[in-house]
């Protein structure tokens, strides 16, 4: 019998998870973020009702990413919340509100105001706190023994503050071409200029973290300026350049759907690049995924269910976009 | 409490030692064999318990009233039982919370009964962080369920119609809770 390497298994399956969560619930919150751009409430609505059918779904990977990591690695769990306490919270506390606004919205004129700010702010709210989470991740993490050995402010660096910001931006793109992708007439036309505006900033923030990173630890600059590595990692920066093409391009015929495609990319080749960057830490670079494992039977038993769950949420996730496929249109009677 | 003794104790003999033993002469050690560090809050326990079990008989009660009056075919003709009803709305929820109080408090010294201990369990975040997060949590809590709140007692207010509305115009469909079928009139995506 061939010997599996449960953890590293799992490890990918959590990686999964959490790009999933990142590029799906990214667009969501995207849209959120771009709510204060357009002031018009048939806009509103439409922008909403674009993202309504979807976006609870959407979260269902944090909940996975973060229950998986708690289960399949404790001990790496226990040293990331409490050195991201507070943006954890923070990302939490702003989905509640942008998630209640989807309910809420609807249930009042006067109020609706209200949570149209909701929405919008924690939107953003929840991402800039999970761009500040990634930023504090990579930056390192004191660990003394097996838990956290820093201070409950140390996530607030000028790196996290960046990674923060340049994912507002990054979320905004992926809104902004969900919105070319899935709208029409004047919200499509101003979703192409906020995808040429958001794109111009994402990929100019890719730059400054790509290239602040390797100074940041060692191990890091080891992954990606040493020789031979660099020509293995090289295909990530070029595809970049590829996606970015392609964004471009297709902002500047008027494609709808190959600029929403191409920032998916870009998400795709970021967290490779990270994944790149951390193998085989998860928290680097003090705690490797197998020392963070949990006992081989726990992750046996838990792979089995992960075997029957993650099929059957990736199939009704696949039905849910099939369902509320094309246009959202606008006017009376609601959404046809 | 500082007497370490039941007032008006109603006891049946063996059924404990079956419950928790699977045996009908086992022994169960009572909470006073335990060195006073070891035990959980006893007066907590001894309410929550009994508020969650008179909560559950209360609507194991109203259940078997009701369905008493369906046998007669009088269920919609009894105002105290639809009165009572209402009264009992939030009761699910009492029951739940204090089964939950009954068996987190039971639990304590320990987070893992026998192995790690609460205090152990604790994380090194600091207490004020944990506080402001506290603090943070019960404002949001507060705000978002007093608009919950508002709102659907704003929907119970009116009296319901013979066909229920679907969507309001403009609002979303959406995976979970209304049905899009009936409200489109169309295929669902056209």
């Amino acid at each position: 019998v061939m010997h599996l390497d449960l953890a590293l298994i799992w490890a990918g399956l959590l990686a999964f998870a959490v790009l999933a969560y990142v590029v799906l619930d990214g667009f969501d919150l995207g849209v959120g973020i771009l709510f204060p751009f357009l002031p018009d409430e048939k806009q509103r609505d439409e922008m909403m009702n674009s993202v309504a059918p979807v976006w609870d779904g959407n979260e269902t990977w944090l909940v996975l990413g973060g229950g998986g990591l708690f289960a399949v690695f404790p001990l790496a769990y226990a040293i990331i919340m409490p050195a991201l306490y507070a943006p954890v919270i923070a990302l939490l506390l702003g989905l509640v509100f942008r998630g209640v606004a989807f309910e809420f919205r609807w249930k009042t004129r006067r109020g609706k105001f209200l949570w149209d700010f909701a929405f919008a702010a924690g939107s953003t709210l929840a991402t800039f706190a999970q761009g500040i989470a990634l930023g504090a991740l990579v930056q390192g993490i004191p660990v003394s023994g097996r838990a956290y050995a820093g201070g409950w402010w140390d996530w607030l660096t000028p790196f996290s503050i960046v990674t923060g910001v340049a994912l507002v931006f990054g979320y905004a793109l992926l809104g902004a071409t969900w919105l070319i992708y899935k709208t029409q007439g004047p919200t499509q036309q101003q979703a192409y200029r906020f995808a040429h505006v958001t794109g111009a900033v994402t990929l100019a923030a890719i730059g400054l973290v790509s290239l602040w990173t390797p100074f940041l630890s060692d191990v890091f600059r080891e992954r990606w300026f040493s020789w031979p590595r660099i020509l293995y990692v090289a295909p990530v920066p070029a595809l970049v350049a590829c996606a970015a093409y392609v964004l471009f391009n297709g902002l500047r015929q008027r494609h709808e759907l190959s600029p929403f495609l191409a920032s998916l990319a870009l998400f795709v080749l970021c967290f490779v690049g990270l994944m790149i960057s951390f193998f085989p830490y998860l928290v680097p670079t003090s705690v490797t995924l197998w020392q963070a494992a949990a006992p081989p039977s726990s992750l046996a038993f838990l792979l089995a269910g992960a075997a029957f769950l993650i099929p059957v949420i990736l199939a009704y996730t696949a039905y849910s976009y099939w369902v509320f496929r094309g246009k959202i249109e606008l006017g009376g009677g609601g959404y046809h | 409490m500082e007497q370490e003794r039941t007032r008006y104790a109603v006891e049946v003999p063996k059924l404990g030692s079956l419950i928790l033993t699977h045996d009908w002469n086992g022994t169960v050690r009572g909470l006073k064999e335990w060195p006073a560090a070891d035990r959980p809050n006893s007066a907590i326990v001894f309410w929550s318990f009994r508020v969650m079990v008179g909560a559950g008989l209360a609507m194991l009660a109203v259940g078997a009233w009701s369905l008493a009056l369906r046998v007669r075919r009088r269920l919609y003709a009894q105002p105290w039982l639809l009165r009572t009803s209402v009264a009992l709305g939030p009761i699910g929820i009492i029951a739940v919370i204090a089964g939950w109080i009954t068996t987190e408090v039971g639990r304590q010294p320990y987070t893992v009964y026998g192995l790690l201990r609460t205090a152990e369990s604790a994380s090194p975040i600091e207490a004020a962080a944990v506080g402001a997060s506290l603090a943070a949590f019960v404002v949001v809590y507060f705000a978002v369920f007093g608009a919950g709140a508002f709102y659907m007692l704003r929907l119970m207010g009116k009296p319901p119609g013979a066909s229920e509305p679907g969507l309001s115009p403009g609002e979303p469909m959406r995976a979970s809770g209304l049905m899009p079928g009936p409200v489109m009139g169309k295929e669902p995506g056209a």
